[in-house]
């Protein structure tokens, strides 16, 4: 699994890609570890690219969610469609999760805090 | 002439009586309902009878039948006396007595055609008959009967008001004047109110106690599940989760000592695994070992107890819990029964079992005359060791892994302890309306289903569940979900509330990503109520008869695991006849061909709908047919997970 990572306005935006399945939702919070050790304090998570999630990339996501949540680091969610969306959805986690429409919205929300 | 009668009727002093009778009887009822008041004692009796008489007197005010009623509301005391010991009170007798005064009382008024007879006789047996009762009602003790801490409580003071209200009544016994029918008569009424009061306070104190004892029992279980599943991740000792366990069980049942006895694999027998406090063993002794308690203890240790001898022995061979309450009236215990270092009063014993193999037993007890161990002591002990088995089974299981180093088994591992958690067939008497069906994807699953008699009614419940991970922490997290359920399921817990009490006790012990969407559901045939809430888990579909129309039920609510105050929604409906009900988990819908398409709900739905008609298990075996149809060779990656039920 491939994330990219772009800093625009001093946010940090994290580009996910494809799938986010049992087999890389471990990948993935090790990842947000180290972005964890960095300074940033602004995340936006973009699934333009995720085409599958499982419930083990919802748990990722969950724990990530959390880990901000402690560190006090602002993030959003952003771009969710499609099986992704329908997911979410599904397990009601549409009101627990932090999520915007699009990339603009979330970057307008964090700079105007 | 009418007008007479219609202003005696309207300000007759059975009115005032009559709302009295009526406020008990409500009371009574509504209390009874919520506190779950035993009325088969029969005291729920009471009012009706006052009722009657006070009906009666509006057309007849005749003092015989206030001597006639009081001696049925002798009765009703008298039975309800006799159900706390049948053997103790001759209440047959006393009705029988009863019912010969009363006739020969009736009959010499007739004759001597002069009722002042039958007053004086009725007087005079009333005050006999509450004084036989005062002697009845003074022999019980908690030594002797069980449960009667609540006779021996209000029974000096009932007593009292028996006796002064009936001395009163001798004031004016046949009734003709206000102050007789304003006064006596409603004072007549203060030991019934008085005893039905205190009857409903004890019962609510005891609800209440309950309720908070369930509570701290479930928090004792939570703690203890949790203690062994980090154990297992820190690779505790074997030894020392046992101490773990019989100290836990001990301690939350309150018992005096007790110990886990485990079978050998080799030559069969039982030996000591873990003890807690000074438990001796339940057999002779030599009378040199007898003396000294470390004496008793260190021969027990020395001596391996053979399968069906003793009654661990025999609980371990028979593979049935043993519940002596008290030892000296059990044969098998007279070795017991002497106040000295052997003492045991009261005793449990209760097989460690997975899959109808038993590999040791638990037992506690108790060493004082005064406190022996209570049904819902043995209810509970129960649980906590169906619970022991399971976990203690899986950790041996886990150990053994560790010891070889072999972690690629751990799947197996996994898979074998949730094949121990399904339930190994549907319970007969709903197994024509339910049928379930589960095939993980990669031999380990991360779906939970099971089906589970809530009470004598006939209601059951049906829970379905996706548990975010795979593994072996993922099956001891079902393991948890299942023991919350099989616990506070059978109580009068609506879906919601257990599906809260499973969230609460989750959340915050476990990892957030071992989060688990669950559907829960009962159904109660006689009503034919449903009851459905959801935590976060796909809706469930309902096929209903009546239009033809295949219903998606939902209900909001976080997963379980995430947040400890999540709320949940209940959702009632009413089923008739025909009507079915499918709960699925995602892997059905979820499942994928080769082209990458997956089987989606819109083709569950459409299939569901055209064989609706079939049986649940034809219903489940044409879906999975269906999907197996659909995904041909590709591989799945997910579990599959189905249960049917549907309305007679």
């Amino acid at each position: 699994m491939e994330v990219k990572l772009k800093t625009k306005n001093g946010v940090l935006l994290v580009e996910l890609q494809e799938e986010i399945d049992l087999f890389h939702a471990n990948k993935l919070k090790l990842y947000f570890n180290k972005i964890f050790e960095s300074s940033h304090t602004k995340i936006i998570l973009n699934f333009q690219d995720v085409t599958y999630i499982d419930s083990s990339g919802i748990g990722a996501l969950l724990n990530i969610y959390k880990e901000t949540k402690k560190r006090n680091i602002k993030m959003f969610f952003a771009n969710i469609h499609g099986s992704v969306k329908k997911v979410i959805e599904l397990t009601k986690l549409d009101d627990y999760f932090p999520i915007l429409r699009s990339e603009d919205e979330a970057m307008e929300q964090l700079n105007s805090e | 002439m009418f007008f007479d009668y219609m202003s005696s009727f309207i300000t007759s002093s059975s009115w005032l009586r009559l709302v009295l009778d009526a406020v008990l009887f409500a009371l009574f009822t509504v209390m009874a309902k919520i506190y779950k008041i035993p009325l088969a004692k029969g005291l729920w009796y009471l009012p009706l009878v006052l009722a009657g008489r006070d009906l009666l007197s509006f057309f007849v005010l005749h003092p015989m039948f206030f001597f006639l009623s009081d001696g049925a509301l002798l009765c009703i005391y008298t039975w309800w006396l006799h159900s706390y010991n049948p053997k103790l009170v001759p209440a047959k007798l006393f009705n029988i007595v009863t019912a010969l005064v009363v006739a020969v009382a009736t009959v010499l008024s007739f004759v001597l055609s002069n009722f002042a007879v039958s007053y004086i006789v009725m007087a005079i047996y009333g005050l006999a008959a509450t004084l036989w009762f005062t002697v009845l009602i003074s022999n019980f003790s908690v030594n002797n009967t069980q449960g009667v801490e609540f006779l021996v409580e209000i029974r000096l003071p009932l007593v009292v008001m028996f006796f002064a209200t009936r001395l009163l009544l001798l004031i004016e016994f046949n009734i003709q004047t206000p102050f007789a029918q304003y006064v006596l008569a409603i004072l007549a009424y203060t030991p019934h109110f008085f005893l039905l009061f205190r009857y409903i306070g004890y019962f609510a104190k005891k609800f209440e106690e309950r309720e908070k004892y369930s509570s701290t029992y479930i928090n004792s279980l939570f703690d203890f599940m949790r203690t062994i599943g980090s154990a297992m991740t820190e690779r505790i000792e074997v030894k020392s989760i046992l101490n773990y366990v019989i100290n836990s069980i001990t301690k939350y049942i309150n018992a005096d000592s007790g110990v886990v006895m485990l079978k050998d694999g080799h030559d069969g027998v039982l030996r000591i695994g873990a003890m807690e406090g000074y438990f001796p063993p339940p057999f002779e002794v030599p009378a040199i070992v007898k003396t000294k308690l470390t004496g008793v203890q260190k021969f027990f240790e020395n001596t391996p107890i053979k399968l069906g001898e003793t009654i661990l022995g025999e609980c371990a061979a028979s593979n049935k819990a043993i519940y002596i309450r008290k030892t000296s009236e059990d044969p098998r215990m007279q070795s017991n029964i002497k106040d000295d270092t052997l003492l045991i009063t009261s005793i449990i014993a209760i097989p460690l079992i997975v899959n109808k193999d038993v590999f040791g037993v638990i037992s506690i007890m108790r060493r004082s005359k005064d406190s022996l161990f209570t049904d819902l002591e043995y209810e509970r002990s129960r649980v906590f060791v169906e619970y022991a088995s399971l976990t203690l089974d899986s950790l041996y299981n886990y150990a053994q892994l560790l010891e070889k180093q072999e972690i690629e088994r751990e799947v197996n591992i996994a898979a074998t302890i949730q094949r121990k958690l399904l339930p190994t067939r549907t319970p007969k008497a709903i197994a024509n309306m339910v049928h379930a069906f589960t095939r993980p994807a990669k031999g380990v699953s991360g779906d939970y289903y099971d089906i589970i008699p809530l009470n004598a009614m006939g209601k059951f419940a049906m829970v379905i569940c996706d548990v975010a991970g795979k593994g072996v922490p993922a099956s001891l997290i079902m393991v948890m979900i299942r023991t919350i359920i099989h616990t506070i399921g059978g109580a009068k817990k609506n879906a919601a509330e257990v599906v809260a009490w499973i969230n609460r006790g989750i959340a915050g012990r476990i990892d957030i990503e071992r989060f688990a969407t669950l559907s829960y559901l009962t159904y109660n045939p006689q009503e034919r109520l449903l009851e459905y809430s959801n935590a976060g888990h796909h809706p469930v579909l309902l096929y209903r008869s009546g239009t033809g129309i295949v219903e998606r039920i939902d209900s909001p609510g976080l997963p379980i695991g995430l947040e400890r105050d999540s709320e949940y929604t209940l959702v009632k409906v009413y089923l008739e006849t025909g009507d079915t009900l499918l709960s699925y988990t995602d892997g059905i819908i979820e499942a994928m061909n080769y082209r990458g398409e997956q089987f989606e709900e819109e083709r569950l739905v459409q299939i569901f709908e055209e064989h609706v008609l079939k049986s649940p298990k034809e219903l489940i075996d044409i879906i999975r047919s269906a999907v197996d149809g659909f995904v041909g060779q590709a591989k799945q990656h997910d579990d599959m997970t189905m249960i049917v039920l549907k309305a007679d």
